[in-house]
């Protein structure tokens, strides 16, 4: 204890303030050495994917929030909303104040799905409907015409899924969400009764989590099928499925095998059929200036269990729709000056340090969550891949490069020359109570400012 | 909705869970760890955690475990969190092997 009473501070800033951003703070708060540290983030508001990712009706899942709270009101952590790295101040000017800087930024880009007609108006990447009906401010321009019969989302992960559920739930079910007043609207006008959720591989190979599969069976005006034929296994997907580590895999083949199990029952008119189709690789979209269909081609899986590649069949399977969600990835925003791995643009690092593309050690640089280890694992995984950055951290500090920069007290003094408005902590929380109570009013859990513009006209 | 842990933590508890756990829901018992099902948001990321499959979501929980949902409730909220991992019980890996894992 005495040797950390006359320990110099250690001065750290996190770039973005999602759950990755959190728990970074989090393990360095209970690492035990003197820390100040500040949470960098673009928007007035914090907890990224919390907010503007899990799906609006999962309402107990955005309950993560309270948990972030508690991390924010810790009194070494001070929070710095409406702020770009980049635009408003640069990493130059940020490594000259603090002694480590953390990347938590996200991936906030889809994965170009990178086939023919892709631009044709019914097209759009998962991360456009998310972003939109979630009320984050970047993708309120975005217009969706859901005036269609038939939607397909291409991609098999609890994405497709919350698209699939967000498109079938009722506009009344719906408005018990945070879905914005203004995507509601829109949403109230779809006439959607057939959704295919496609992937290109198999039943095994598919990364939903068992809750979510399970959950689109329970939905009380959906249907959900699987045509029997993908549940029959060849033997390397069997030996894939059979396996002890697989486990999740098992939990959600059982969930399967039931939705196949209903796979003749007459749908009911009023219901909303939901198929889920394997084995379907995307070739392009068809249509003269809007979407009217897509063309797949069949694949199989070829080689050894948990090494088998996708292969595509010369047999061509066409599905009409007017309306398609590409849901294959995302990646990170391009950062200057750092090293990105193509294509998902992580970034580049070595035990979560930063490295230059000839490998060496950007001193005092990190990386955590997403732009770390790519668009993999839930919520939870990140604490433990925060905790993994930290640790490093801390086995590098006696080496670190202390220089004297002034940590906050700096970056305020720097952001007040530039005429920058940064919100507060708690500046957030007047605006978090006002979206409350606005919620309140319409029967709903709160209702999101979809502007920037909005948000700091209540402060 | 509801996430627990189950006895095969008993006579192992690896305490993996609770690196991974978004909203520090574990509580730990002498023998093995509870969740409290009032701070757990059912995310998921401790089912695949856990090396001797202890933990389950109550959509997939077997009949005859189902009195650890109650056992869950009561017990983890008279101990204290957890959220730090800890030494594994000495057998637990030929426990594991038992279990068939």
């Amino acid at each position: 204890m005495t040797k950390q009473k006359t320990q110099k501070q250690l001065k750290i800033a996190i770039i973005g303030s999602g759950p990755s951003g959190f728990y970074v703070a989090d393990a360095l708060i209970n690492s035990g050495i003197p820390v100040e540290i500040t949470l960098l983030e673009k928007l007035p508001c914090p907890y990224g994917l919390i907010r503007y990712g899990v799906a609006p009706d999962h309402q107990k899942l955005k309950r993560v929030a309270d948990t972030l709270n508690d991390i924010a009101e810790n009194p070494s952590v001070t929070f710095f909303g409406n702020v770009e790295l980049g635009s408003d101040v640069s990493l130059e000017e940020i490594r000259s104040i603090y002694q480590v800087v953390v990347f938590s930024n996200g991936m906030p880009d889809s994965v170009s799905i990178g086939i023919d007609g892709e631009q044709l108006i019914g097209v759009h990447p998962c991360n456009d409907l998310i972003g939109w009906y979630n009320g984050h401010p970047d993708y309120q321009s975005q217009v969706f015409d859901f005036d269609h019969d038939t939607a397909v989302v291409i991609g098999h992960g609890n994405v497709a899924i919350d698209i699939c559920r967000i498109l079938s739930k009722s506009i009344d079910e719906l408005r018990r969400s945070d879905i914005p007043e203004s995507a509601l609207e829109e949403l109230a006008k779809k006439k959607i009764s057939h959704i295919h959720m496609i992937g290109r591989r198999g039943p095994v190979q598919s990364k939903f989590t068992t809750k979510e599969l399970h959950e689109l069976g329970q939905l009380s005006n959906c249907h959900v099928s699987v045509d029997p034929v993908y549940l029959q296994l060849a033997a390397p997907c069997e030996e894939e499925l059979n396996d002890a580590s697989n486990l999740i895999v098992q939990k959600n083949f059982k969930v399967l095998q039931k939705y196949a199990s209903d796979f003749s029952v007459v749908n009911d008119a009023v219901k909303t059929q939901i198929s889920i189709d394997f084995m379907l690789n995307p070739k392009h979209f068809m249509g003269e200036s809007r979407l009217n269909g897509i063309c797949f081609e069949k694949t199989h899986l070829e080689g050894l269990p948990f090494k088998q590649i996708c292969k595509s069949l010369n047999q061509e399977v066409e599905v009409p729709c007017g309306l398609a969600f590409t849901s294959v990835g995302f990646k990170g925003a391009l950062l200057e000056n750092l090293t990105l791995n193509e294509p998902k643009r992580t970034l580049a690092h070595q035990d979560s340090r930063l490295i230059d593309s000839a490998g060496i050690v950007h001193e005092g640089l990190y990386a955590a969550g997403w732009i770390k280890r790519g668009p993999q694992g839930v919520i939870g995984t990140n604490r433990e891949c925060a905790q993994h950055t930290v640790d490093h951290i801390l086995n590098d500090v006696p080496t670190l490069n202390r220089h004297d920069g002034e940590g906050k007290a700096g970056l305020q003094k720097l952001l007040n020359q530039k005429n920058i408005r940064y919100v507060t902590f708690d500046d957030w929380k007047v605006i978090d109570k006002k979206e409350i109570e606005n919620g309140q009013a319409l029967g709903k859990p709160r209702e999101k400012f979809v502007s920037v513009k909005e948000m700091l006209a209540c402060l | 909705m509801t996430t627990l842990v189950t006895d095969n933590c008993q006579r192992c508890r690896f305490t993996e869970c609770v690196t991974s756990c978004p909203v520090s829901a574990f509580h730990a018992g002498e023998e093995m760890l509870f969740i409290n099902p009032d701070v757990c948001v059912d995310c998921g990321a401790c089912i695949p955690k856990c090396p001797v499959h202890a933990i389950y979501e109550d959509l997939d929980l077997p009949d005859e475990l189902e009195e650890w949902i109650d056992i869950n409730e009561r017990r983890s909220k008279k101990l204290p969190k957890i959220t730090v991992k800890e030494i594994p019980f000495e057998g637990a890996e030929a426990r594991k092997n038992v279990l068939g894992f």
